[in-house]
């Protein structure tokens, strides 16, 4: 019977070097602060410049486990912290609160690294742990990102098996080998099991998805034109140059109730922008009738006992597919429209807001944060000649009073290149094309003889002028502002429009999901006898990879999924649980109707579970496998019932060679060390 | 189960990290770190709880201690079907004297049957109850900590630390025996004197030559050619100050580790014993154990039984000139 496998012995000092005593736990501490970094880093938040010294200082911290006792050493790194903190107030009284968090973040991470590198044997690093659970949630809120989910997989098993070293740490002892792989084994196994219960409870647990804050107001705050993140906005700016982050958070899915996928628009309208500043950023006039309407606009009317909003469209026939929008909780009072919606409907819970429908074919509701609606969209139709009755004309004549709003440019150094390449456009162009011959001309050209680059990227525009004049790229507001510039350059009424553009379609949940990444603008363009009719100039720039290698299709696969769970909610988890149940009735309709293929599958699974039943019952200890192995491989295996020193003697009494005896020698006294030594 | 002390601190992050989640708008990821969170916290008591059940603790019987020296109990846990990691094994003992002890002992890892040993700290003479013997653990995460009680040893005796038969002071136990019983040792029966020796393991306490011991501040043996008499007996009277008898406990209790591996016989006679121990006699434990509850008597007190005018009385008289 062995003696209990306990630690070194107490009188086995520990070398003064070594402060963390036990080797297991100290590497998944590092483990825990590198993936901390990792974290900070997905956010963005911060430059390499702040994280390459940290990540340096966590790898070498065994290196400067042996400094620990320093004096200078020591100072240095609380000198580093304070004055780490002294900038970050600075921060927070001269610039605003973006920073605050950035450096938030940083200090976060320094103090992991500062207790990594400056706890004593005495000391215990629950703070780091505890520490680190909390900086993956701070930055789990902050980056909804595919990268952090495959950072916390990684996460995770760290954290669970280094508490789990933590719990058998003894100061003043090491930890045995044995047991320390005991211990890693068991970690990993558990770690396993917390994964998939909470996975359980995320899919399963019932929650409230549209749950507001309980202090909303706590929690708003203004992002900086720094590192601002890719979102709706209901304005465009071109002088916001510095870098963005792109953003997974679900902003809205489109669920297709009925009809065709192939019909489900592409472009989702949130807001018109008519009116251009002096470097080509675009606005909205929040006038009583916006510069972006038309009188002949089809207008929305009330309708649905008030909680919907309903339209005629000329060039709209029928319904071609009915949808429900769910839009995620936030700012926006908006809703999002494609533009062939001809009826849109509020779900049932929202009985307190008002839909506000605009004249240039927007809507808001009252409320913001998360919202549910139904959209029907119509099949569109060739453009009608709204000109060709005696009415038409007279309207025709109406029209062109009102359109000024959508005509004025401005004429600066910005946006003089744009209207110099309308104008050589328009001369390739035949003298009688109509409005929207020539949009699809210039939109074609600037599709195919520009770059698409995101703020902050490499050699990116500027200013409209650097865009359209030199190789650097722009992104879809480059590319609108351009075209609108153009074409009203030539006499065109155009306006530029928000929204999203929804391309993410799972086909098993018939969804179109929307991410803040595929915030989008476009321009819509009149023409007084087929109405408005949508142009997007800007290059397709989706970030999932379509390549045909397999990490692409991986990459493509994986940001789905991520997406499914980011935008997890209440109908997503009834589809689930729906699948669930009825997926045991697939699996024997299956079997019915192949019942060969079934009942082997069925024989198969049944003799697989009895033979590994069976295999457990004879699990032999690991060194009698090692024994085993030893025996066989010197070509003489043991005898039935002969113990391993009866073996042994056999075997020398048969071979001469000492070499050859060896392996064996050594086998047996491993065993027996092994399965009976006492240890002290 | 009770929280540890990380546990307390784990309890306040999640209460921070709960009232964060109902103060901020709902995400999904925030959801699922928080799962994660409460999962952990719901496995731990129940893998805490798990670890620490159906382990049998088993303690062999607990050797005597000498005084003030650590010693150890020994005792074997099983475990049946999966392993068990850190179990920490203690025994609460209610000192005599300096309040509660704590005797620890711990299991790393316990692969269905081990031994282990529990450290006694140095104890002060005297017969120790064990308060409460548990087994405990907070294995795996540091959390939670379950104690279980187990069957433990119910006493610890601890017998006076034994003098030394050289020491120095106010003359040693040899020079004081010699005069006691070096007269009645050396002559009778047909025993004569033939050499010294230095006296090995396993040689009588008669045959020690006190007077030559004294001299040579060593024990040495007279080596007779023929019989002599039967072992030693001593008379202790309790009628004296802590400190003499202390003194006179620790004098006993050296002569019974001699005796002991010598298979010799030593009779004892104070108040409320008069017993004769050895091969064939009652046994030793018996005398450490009253050694370790002996307690001063007062001087009005009973006198001890009557001995022979040769029988050595302790606590040893210095008479100085």
């Amino acid at each position: 019977m062995p003696e209990s496998i306990s630690q070194a012995p107490k009188d086995a000092k520990a070398k003064p070097r070594e402060v963390i005593q036990c080797s297991p736990l100290h590497a998944c501490m590092i483990g825990l602060v590198l993936l901390n970094l990792v974290f900070v880093q997905l956010t963005e938040a911060t430059s390499g410049e702040w994280l390459g010294p940290l990540y340096a200082l966590t790898i070498a911290s065994p290196v400067l486990a042996r400094f620990k006792e320093n004096l200078l050493y020591r100072s240095l790194w609380n000198l580093g912290v304070i004055g780490f903190f002294v900038m970050l107030i600075q921060h927070a009284m001269d610039k605003d609160l973006a920073y605050v968090l950035q450096d938030g973040l940083i200090l976060a991470v320094l103090c992991q690294v500062h207790l990594l590198n400056n706890l004593h044997a005495d000391q215990r690093p629950d703070l780091l742990f505890l520490n680190s659970y909390l900086i993956a949630i701070i930055t789990g809120y902050i980056t909804v990102d595919l990268g952090f989910a495959a950072a916390f997989l990684l996460y995770a098993p760290f954290y669970v098996i280094g508490l789990q070293f933590l719990s058998v740490m003894r100061p003043g002892r090491g930890l045995g080998g044995p047991v320390a792989r005991a211990v890693l084994f068991d970690g990993m196994k558990r770690s396993g099991v917390l994964i998939a219960l909470s996975v359980l409870a995320f899919m399963f647990w019932p929650r409230d998805f549209q749950r507001e804050a309980l202090f909303v107001k706590l929690f708003e705050f203004e992002e900086s034109g720094t590192n601002a993140q890719i979102d709706f906005s209901e304005s465009l700016d071109l002088d916001k140059t510095d870098g963005v982050r792109t953003s997974e958070e679900v902003a809205m899915t489109i669920k297709l109730r009925s009809g065709s996928a192939a019909k489900v628009p592409q472009l989702w309208r949130g807001a018109t922008l008519a009116r251009q500043t002096r470097n080509g950023s675009w606005r909205a006039d929040p006038g009583a009738v916006p510069m972006s309407s038309v009188p002949e606009d089809e207008q929305w009317e009330p309708g649905g006992k008030g909680k919907g909003i309903v339209r005629t469209l000329p060039s709209v026939n029928g319904v071609a597919a009915k949808l429900r929008v769910s839009r995620v909780g936030g700012k926006t009072q908006r809703l999002f429209l494609p533009s062939v919606a001809t009826r849109v409907m509020l779900d049932s819970a929202h009985k307190e807001g008002v839909i506000r429908a605009s004249s240039d074919s927007t809507a808001e509701y009252s409320n913001p944060g998360s919202l549910r609606y139904d959209v029907t969209v119509g099949e569109e139709m060739p453009p009608v000649d709204l000109a060709a009755d005696d009415a038409g004309a007279a309207r025709k004549a109406l029209i062109s009073a009102s359109l000024q709003g959508l005509l004025q440019f401005e004429d600066t150094y910005y946006t003089r290149s744009a209207i110099g390449l309308a104008e050589r456009l328009r001369e390739r162009e035949s003298e009688d094309a109509g409005s929207f011959e020539i949009a699809r001309s210039f939109s074609t050209y600037l599709h195919s003889r520009y770059r698409y680059a995101l703020p902050g990227e490499g050699d990116t525009a500027e200013t409209l002028h650097e865009f359209l004049t030199t190789d650097a790229g722009g992104h879809c507001e480059f590319f609108s502002s351009a075209l609108a510039t153009m074409l009203r350059a030539e006499g065109i009424p155009c306006r530029v429009v928000t929204g999203y553009r929804a391309h993410l379609w799972d086909e098993a949940m018939t969804t179109l999901t929307v991410r803040a990444m595929d915030a989008h603008a476009w321009v819509e363009v009149w023409d007084s006898g087929a109405g408005w009719r949508s142009f997007d100039p800007t290059p397709a720039a989706d970030t999932t990879p379509d390549g045909p290698g397999v990490f692409d299709r991986f990459s493509t696969r994986a940001r789905e999924l991520w997406v499914q769970v980011t935008g997890f909610d209440g109908d997503a988890r009834a589809a689930l649980v729906g699948y669930l149940r009825g997926t045991p009735r697939a699996i024997v309709g299956w079997m019915r109707a192949n019942p060969m293929t079934g009942g082997l599958l069925l024989v198969g699974t049944a003799l697989g579970l009895v033979f590994s039943r069976q295999r457990r019952r004879r699990r032999v200890h690991p060194s009698v496998r090692e024994l085993e192995r030893a025996f066989k491989k010197s070509g003489w295996p043991r005898m039935p019932n002969e113990t391993p020193r009866e073996a042994l003697r056999r075997v020398e009494s048969e071979i001469v060679e000492l070499e050859a005896l060896a392996p064996l020698t050594r086998a047996v006294a491993d065993h027996e060390r092994t399965r009976y030594a006492v240890r002290s | 189960m009770r929280p540890t002390l990380f546990g307390l601190k784990a309890i306040l992050f999640y209460a921070v990290v709960l009232g964060a989640y109902f103060a901020a708008p709902y995400v999904n990821l925030f959801f699922l770190l928080l799962a994660f969170l409460t999962i952990q916290w719901c496995l731990a008591a129940l893998w805490t709880w798990r670890n620490g059940s159906g382990v049998e603790v088993k303690f062999s019987d607990l050797s005597m201690a000498e005084a003030w020296l650590p010693s150890v109990a020994r005792c074997t846990v099983r475990a049946p079907k999966r392993k068990r990691f850190n179990l920490d094994l203690v025994l609460s003992v209610q000192a005599t004297q300096g309040g509660p002890k704590i005797a620890e002992g711990h299991i790393d890892l316990l692969q269905t049957e081990a031994r282990a040993r529990v450290e006694i700290p140095p104890l002060p003479r005297g017969v120790h109850p064990v308060a409460s013997a548990t087994l405990s653990t907070h294995y795996p995460f540091g959390l939670l900590r379950r104690r279980t009680k187990v069957d433990g040893p119910k006493e610890i005796v601890v017998y006076p630390k034994p003098s030394s038969l050289a020491q120095d002071g106010a003359g040693s136990v040899a020079d004081w025996l010699r005069e006691m019983t070096g007269d009645a040792l050396a002559g009778g029966g047909e025993l004569q004197p033939s050499s010294l020796r230095d006296r090995r393991e396993g040689d009588s306490l008669r045959s020690v030559h006190w007077r030559a011991s004294a001299r040579r501040q060593k024990l040495v043996v007279q080596e007779w050619d023929g019989g002599g008499g039967e072992g030693l007996e001593i008379a202790l009277d309790r009628r004296a100050n802590a400190e003499e008898l202390e003194g006179a406990l620790s004098d006993i209790a050296a002569l019974i580790l001699i005796a002991r591996p010598a298979k010799e016989i030593l009779a004892l006679r104070t108040q409320g014993l008069s017993e004769t121990f050895g091969d064939g006699h009652s046994p030793w434990d018996q005398a450490l154990r009253f050694l370790a509850e002996a307690t001063p008597l007062p001087m009005n007190g009973p006198p001890p039984p009557s001995v022979s005018p040769t029988t050595p009385v302790l606590p040893r008289k210095v008479v100085h000139a």
